[in-house]
């Protein structure tokens, strides 16, 4: 049976700026379990990106955890000296992020940069680290990477970046990974490879993945779980399939539309209206009202719960509660629980 | 290899133009100078006159002084300065530029390290009391002229607490020590600047957030992958100063009685002595040129994406 490795409760994060607080992340809750692959998804700025560095504390010097606890293993993060938190860095748990062209240090070997964390955290001697950087190098498919090790990250493309700063992060053999949109700056063809590397990588070592993303498309081929994130909240979650195919605020329904597909080219590609929310003054009920065509009188002035719709699938809106109207939900939301539907008469089972 | 010496032939060559044409353009501006390098030219015959220009060379047409003074600085002869009782340029120059260059280095290599070193601790400490005080030291370094920090150490490093000589050039490394400190306020305080903005930049890039992401320490980070990116960009603005300091500063000899070149330049030209002007004129564009070169193959030593070019391969 699997367990919880990460466990985020009631997270609230705030930033100072020059126009007032944002409050990026505004009572986040989640477990990722042993081995699974969690997907947060949402727009810029939903506060995914920030959530996931609160675990491991690598916030901005004007950023303040205000609320809530995050445990790893049985530690608490949020009472970790500076000290104890480097222990943990990079070592438990690692991190990618978005943009390889630069997340590597342009002046210093690739090499150098995979083997110093193994030396830092494993108190390997060089060339024990050294080979060690060879192997992951081969191990993310780096060809010829016993000559490469002493490459510097502009005689590499993209790709090759993105790999290299998986290896990094692979480096100390992490129980979860981080990858903060680690496919948004690559293209198409590029972002495939990456994800089969991670899932196989997975596969060897049964480290759990937090993947944060806008794009559904790509959480459908990686996630177990898949939680999405709006204006600092979490308003749905739950196993990929219950989000994909019974999806249940209109937020997640705005998601999924708006992700293109081949077979309906008859009309314009479907793009929710409007600007995120205002983080500063947080909006009082539904942070998504403005932008929600199916927003009802309630949600301007509480926030919806979270409802339990099965025992892993919760969404915050107030279309789920007893007393809400029955809506229309849209035909291409219709034909998704039609499939849902179809799949669990079948018996079908994952 | 042979790209090195096809890249620095060329340079080279580049460079030799670059000194001729200088030297072209300051010897026709010689001849717009106005006066003349006779002192008293009042209380002089025109005879008088006549005799000594024929003596120097200078009654001759000016396409043909600058033929004969071109030819002789391909032979290493800048000519006889007017004012030292004809002693040859290049005599002149060998005899006082010891100093200058020694003080020049020193105050380089000083204000670039203490510069450095302060610039990343106020990068590191960015909008602490640290960086506020750190970046007063280097507004001050910079905007406070050098001769007043002259008379200040000597004030106290020499009359009050007379730990070192007051001036003079006669008591090997101690007479440098002021003046060489007097001369690095300017770089320090440039290189304090100039390293604190380049370290705040690249302590904010990506990659210094992933190696904080795989547990390393702040120091280490700074050490390790901020310093290099941040002093590569000081190499250029480095190259300018040290030429100038190399060519020595008037003031500052002055004021420790150095007996160094910048006083001597001055004097040529309050003087009209064309050939020592000239002389040092090109001394200085031939050190500045060298300079950039220099420049410019650290930055392939120090950057590994600068790379020569494919074209310089064949």
């Amino acid at each position: 049976m699997t367990e919880k490795i990460v466990s985020v409760k009631n997270l609230q994060v705030s930033f100072d700026t020059f126009s007032g607080k944002v409050h990026a992340v505004r009572g986040v809750s989640f477990d990722l379990l042993r081995g699974e692959t969690l997907a947060i998804v949402g727009e810029s700025g939903s506060g995914k990106s920030v959530t996931c560095r609160s675990i491991i504390r690598l916030l901005s010097k004007n950023a303040s955890i205000d609320e809530g606890t995050i445990f790893y293993e049985d530690e608490e993060m949020l009472l970790k000296t500076p000290k104890e938190l480097r222990k943990i860095r990079g070592k438990e748990i690692s991190i990618i992020f978005q943009d390889p062209m630069t997340s590597l240090n342009p002046t210093m070997q690739i090499g150098k940069q995979i083997s110093r964390p193994m030396i830092h955290h494993l108190h390997l001697s060089k060339n024990e680290a050294k080979r060690r950087a060879i192997d992951l190098l081969d191990l993310v498919g780096i060809p010829n990477s016993e000559e490469r090790y002493k490459n510097y990250p502009h005689q590499f493309s993209g790709g090759q970046r993105q790999r290299i700063v998986i290896a990094i992060a692979l480096a100390c053999n992490p129980r979860v990974l981080i990858a903060d949109e680690p496919t948004t700056a690559l293209d198409v063809t590029i972002q495939a490879q990456i994800i089969e590397l991670m899932k196989e990588i997975q596969k060897k070592t049964g480290m759990s993945i937090i993947f944060i993303t806008h794009d559904l498309g790509v959480v459908a081929k990686v996630a177990d779980r898949v939680a999405v994130m709006y204006g600092g909240k979490i308003v749905e979650f739950g196993k990929t399939e219950e989000i994909y195919y019974l999806p249940q605020h209109p937020y997640t329904w705005g998601l999924l539309q708006s992700i293109p597909s081949l077979e309906e080219t008859e009309e314009d590609l479907y793009a929710i209206p409007g600007s995120p929310p205002d983080l500063i003054h947080p909006p009082k009920g539904d942070a998504f009202y403005l932008r929600n065509p199916y927003a009802l009188e309630v949600d301007l002035h509480f926030e919806p719960p979270l409802y339990q719709v099965s025992p892993t699938h919760y969404a915050a809106t107030w279309l789920l509660d007893k007393r809400a109207p029955k809506i229309a939900v849209p035909a291409s939301i219709q034909r998704r629980y039609d499939i849902y539907h179809q799949r669990h008469k079948e018996g079908y089972d994952e | 290899m042979a790209k090195w010496i096809k890249f620095i032939g060329k340079r080279i060559i580049y460079m030799l133009v670059t000194i001729l044409l200088i030297s072209s353009v300051t010897f026709f501006l010689m001849q717009k100078l106005p006066g003349s390098p006779y002192g008293n030219e009042e209380k002089i015959t025109s005879a008088q006159k006549k005799v000594m220009n024929e003596r120097y060379g200078l009654d001759k047409p000016v396409a043909e002084q600058y033929l004969l003074y071109m030819a002789g600085i391909a032979r290493g002869d800048f000519g006889i300065s007017l004012q030292f009782g004809d002693q040859p340029v290049g005599k002149i120059i060998a005899a006082r530029i010891g100093p200058s260059v020694q003080l020049g280095i020193q105050a380089i290599i000083l204000g670039t390290v203490v510069g450095i070193i302060l610039g990343i601790i106020s990068a590191m400490f960015q909008n602490t009391w640290i960086d506020t005080s750190t970046s007063l030291t280097a507004i001050l370094g910079r905007s406070v002229p050098n001769f007043v920090f002259a008379v200040l150490l000597q004030l106290i490093f020499a009359i009050h607490l007379q730990w070192l000589p007051i001036g003079l050039w006669d008591q090997g490394f101690y007479s440098t020590v002021l003046p060489t400190i007097a001369l690095s306020f300017a770089p320090m305080a440039d290189a304090a600047r100039f390293v604190r903005t380049e370290m705040i930049d690249v302590l904010h890039s990506d990659f210094i957030e992933l190696a904080r992401a795989t547990g390393i320490g702040e120091w280490e980070i700074a050490a390790r992958h901020g310093l290099r990116n941040a002093v590569i960009p000081l190499i250029t603005i480095l190259g300018p100063m040290v030429a100038s300091l190399l060519v020595g500063s008037l003031v500052i000899e002055k004021i420790f009685a150095v007996p160094g070149i910048g006083e001597q330049f001055i004097k040529s030209i309050l003087s009209n002595d064309y050939f020592t002007i000239m002389g040092l004129t090109i001394l200085y564009s031939a050190l500045l040129v060298a300079v950039i070169l220099v420049v410019d193959i650290l930055y392939v030593l120090i950057d590994p994406r600068i790379r020569l070019s494919e074209g310089d391969e064949e």
